[in-house]
């Protein structure tokens, strides 16, 4: 009986469960056993559960095999008895052959883990939205944990009636759902200076997109009255590191929003729980997460995160500040240095990768072949929306041979993607943010795929 | 990895760039300086403007859609509390580069030399030059324009005296974001001081005269500071691009012309965890350590100290900064000869001094929500790994 029940539950740790219960019931006095057998039996599928999804670090060789007693035209084991219960995982997890899916962090880069970075594995994504627990995650002091009956935000300053709201407040203006990728103006950074990592987790992975729920701040503007002089919007956190920045009026009165929700759930905590502001196609930094306060004024603040960080220093030793806007930008997902083609025979072939511009919708997406010399349109595979991620998808006839693949984008505004060489002419290797160059991979015969860069020699 | 490499592939976050690459000679040579230093008293792009389509043009150069705007009569809903005068002055502590918004408070630069020395020091170094891959706040005058083009040669070196261009808003920023692990605990005073002593670090003048030790520092002295590098901005003009590409489809280069360029240092496998590793989970692990079984099975909180992989992972985050360095002349961890005397103290003491602070170590390093039995086994295991 026990054994059945288990099946259910889990299959690896049957025996590791089994065993569990031996040894527990061994220090039960005789008379108890029964009782604690019938509490033994739902106490395993707790422990089964927790125990199995421990051992999901290290599937058995049991549950890697390709058994071909589970191919046609036999019939497959996992449909001759029943699953497990509905609800073992009242959140719920992605499959265990999935686990090596997740966030992945560069330890040196940093100076600890609070202030730091985490990528989003965009090498094993499909679709334009990216589940929240993949989400990347930067932050200036750690994340923090909120209770949402604790959260106040304040707005004041140029405006008619300053108010403090709470989360219920927020909640009772209308609200509006919309879809923009998200990203932290370092992305691809590290390339500044030549092919940094072989990852495109690390080359592209602090881009996300989610689905945002919230309230248009000009609807809550409507309501407490802006005041003619206002300028200028300074938004803080009230998290340890308070990251604040200036926001022009402009653009909070077109798109700005305050968010309590992605992909239908709350905030998750590292993304600003339980509420953050939302500024579609901008920098992620000026997006604060655990938002604590709005302030409408004449000026800007010239904050440290809009001057000595978060500015393009240009060859001549002047910086470009205020640069907020992602320019039309797109990368080859797959194949890619973590997902090459080894093994793969040379026949029909399909790249496939993402695109995106905080200035509008894609409107088109090249892939060259041969290191940027000859182009070809790809197809469009998702929905156009803008400021969101747009996939693409392009299909050849692979010879075999060695490929130097890259794509470039090019949005509705006119915008085209710049070359590596281009953007270096323009920005030298010292600007750090905003770097937006076609991206390219190196596809050797082998089918392994490198990151490179095509320079003028 | 070596440790060679690291330093080589290391910046600090800040700069997040690699120095691992060789760039082509010639390519980026500096250029003469030709622009518009940025005013914060004048924005000229805002605005929105229609192009020659006919559509709105936002301040970023982003196509302005109608979305479909909820008209409420003003104050129809009147949602949220009014904000009191009290409680917009406990939160009301931004500061503009006019100083606008600086608070009452002064303090000499020599006392604020003493509260960088216990506050600052352990991540920005005695001098402010940095420890770690912490930023370095002094220094680095002229090295703006330079380019790393080699694996060997140094970017430019960004500090408050070689490129922030205002220093008022710092008051802001230290007060509220710094010390990094307990921010939020500085007076006014103090800020004032610790700035004071930056200012002085980095050799900047007031009035053409230089910040003596002795000098007050406070608002109406903070208003008058100029740094060297204000007019080092420019406003970038979002509605043109200065870098963008041509939609080009046939013999769009010259490839003779190009090289393609390979990774120099690979650090690829530093990526943590592994990122060489299949996507379906088949006998080769990537979870680090709890992975599902944490999210499934919450550990029960630890008790006192929380054993020993606990007191590592909390050294890590809270003292490593000084004990794996030596900053603020801390002892470093391994090192038996720094440790020897200390150990003969017992535990007793060396616990007191981890809890409460001694000479330049912060009570609790700094970190205020450990327990004092996290402290305590964070000491054991230093001691530990020093005998």
């Amino acid at each position: 009986m026990m054994k059945e029940k288990d099946q259910k539950v889990h299959s690896p740790t049957t025996a590791e469960l089994i065993q569990e219960v031996a040894k527990q019931l061994e220090s039960v006095p005789k008379e108890e056993r029964r009782d604690f057998l019938r509490r033994g039996v739902a106490f395993s599928v707790g422990a089964a559960a927790a125990l199995g999804a421990g051992s999901m670090t290290k599937l058995s060789a049991e549950e890697c095999k390709v058994d071909p007693e589970n191919l046609p035209p036999h019939v497959a084991k996992w449909g001759k008895a029943w699953g497990r219960d509905i609800n073992t995982y009242p959140y719920g997890l992605p499959s265990k052959y999935e686990s090596n899916v997740v966030r992945r962090i560069v330890p040196w880069l940093t100076a600890d883990q609070k202030a730091s970075v985490s990528f989003t594995p965009w090498q094993d994504l499909e679709g334009c939205i990216v589940p929240n627990g993949l989400h990347f995650v930067r932050c200036h002091g750690g994340v923090v944990d909120i209770n949402p009956k604790e959260w106040r935000l304040m707005i004041h300053g140029l405006v008619e009636r300053p108010v403090i709201l709470t989360l219920e407040d927020l909640k009772r203006y209308p609200s509006v759902t919309k879809k923009y990728f998200f990203s932290c103006p370092a992305n691809s950074a590290m390339e500044a200076r030549g092919p940094g990592l072989n990852s495109l987790q690390v080359t592209h992975g602090m881009l996300s997109a989610s689905e945002y729920t919230g309230v248009e701040l000009k609807t809550i503007l409507e309501d407490i009255g802006l005041k003619k002089e206002a300028k200028w919007m300074f938004s803080e956190g009230s998290d340890p590191a308070s990251v604040g920045r200036s926001v022009p009026i402009e653009k909070v009165l077109d798109d700005a929003m305050l968010v309590y929700a992605m992909n239908g759930e709350a905030l998750r905590p590292e993304n600003g729980y339980p509420v953050r502001l939302l500024l579609p196609g901008w920098e992620g930094v000026l997006q604060t997460k655990w938002l604590r306060r709005l302030k409408f004024d004449d000026k800007a603040w010239w904050v440290r995160e809009e001057t000595t960080k978060y500015t393009e220093l240009l060859p001549d030793g002047h910086a470009k500040m205020f640069n907020w806007v992602f320019e039309s930008d797109s990368v080859i997902t797959s194949p890619c240095p973590e997902r090459g083609w080894e093994g793969r025979k040379p026949g029909p072939t399909k790249i496939s990768g993402i695109a995106w511009s905080g200035r509008g919708k894609i409107s088109h997406v090249d892939v060259t072949l041969d290191g940027g010399k000859t182009w070809h349109e790809a197809k469009i595979t998702s929905e156009v929306l803008p400021k969101m991620i747009t996939r693409f998808e392009f299909y050849f006839d692979w010879d075999g041979k060695p490929l130097l693949i890259g794509s470039r984008s090019t949005d509705e505004t006119g915008y085209t993607q710049p070359t590596e060489q281009e953007i270096l002419d323009a920005k030298g290797t010292e600007f750090i943010y905003h770097r937006n160059a076609i991206q390219m991979w190196e596809v050797k015969a082998n089918g392994e795929v490198n990151n490179v860069q095509i320079r003028r020699a | 990895m070596s440790k060679f490499v690291v330093r080589n592939l290391t910046l600090a976050f800040g700069a997040l760039a690699l120095s691992a690459s060789a760039v082509c000679a010639g390519e980026t040579m500096a250029k003469k300086a030709h622009y518009t230093p940025a005013d914060p008293n004048h924005y000229p792009y805002h605005g929105i403007v229609t192009d020659k389509q006919g559509r709105k043009i936002n301040v970023d150069g982003s196509i302005v859609r109608e979305t479909a705007v909820v008209h409420l009569k003003k104050g129809q809903l009147k949602l949220g509390k009014p904000a009191s005068a009290e409680e917009i002055a406990g939160w009301n502590v931004d500061v503009r580069p006019d100083g606008k918004g600086l608070p009452p408070g002064k303090m000499t630069v020599e006392e604020g030399a003493e509260v960088f020395a216990n506050n600052c020091a352990m991540c920005h170094g005695d001098f402010g030059e940095g420890v770690g891959k912490n930023p370095v706040l002094v220094g680095g005058k002229g090295t703006l324009t330079h380019q790393a083009k080699t694996g060997g040669d140094e970017g430019p070196e960004k500090t408050l005296g070689s490129y922030a261009p205002y220093i008022q808003p710092f008051f802001w920023y230290i007060k509220m974001a710094m010390p990094l692990p307990t921010p939020k605990k500085l007076t006014n005073d103090e800020v004032y001081g610790i700035i004071g002593y930056l200012l002085q670090l980095n050799e900047i003048q007031v009035d053409g005269k230089d910040i003596e030790d002795d000098t007050v520092i406070d608002a109406a002295f903070l208003k008058k500071v100029h740094l060297p590098n204000e007019k080092g901005f420019e406003y970038n003009d979002l509605r043109h691009p200065y870098s963008h590409g041509k939609r080009c489809m046939k013999d769009c280069v010259d490839m003779k012309k190009m090289k393609v360029m390979h990774i120099a240092i690979d650090a690829t496998e530093s990526i943590t965890p592994p990122v060489k590793v299949p996507r379906y989970n088949c006998g080769k692990p990537i979870m680090n350590g709890e992975g599902f079984a944490a999210i499934e099975a919450p550990l029960p909180a630890p008790k006192g100290g929380g054993g020993d992989a606990a007191a590592a992972s909390a050294y890590k985050s809270s003292c490593a900064g000084c004990h794996d360095s030596g900053a603020a002349s801390a002892p470093v961890i391994g090192h038996k000869d720094e440790w020897a005397a200390r150990i003969k103290q017992g535990e007793k003491t060396l616990y007191e001094h981890a809890i409460k602070g001694f000479n330049g170590m912060p009570p609790k390093g700094g970190n205020m929500s450990l327990s004092d039995d996290q402290v305590k086994a964070i000491v054991d295991y230093m001691v530990n790994k020093s005998k």
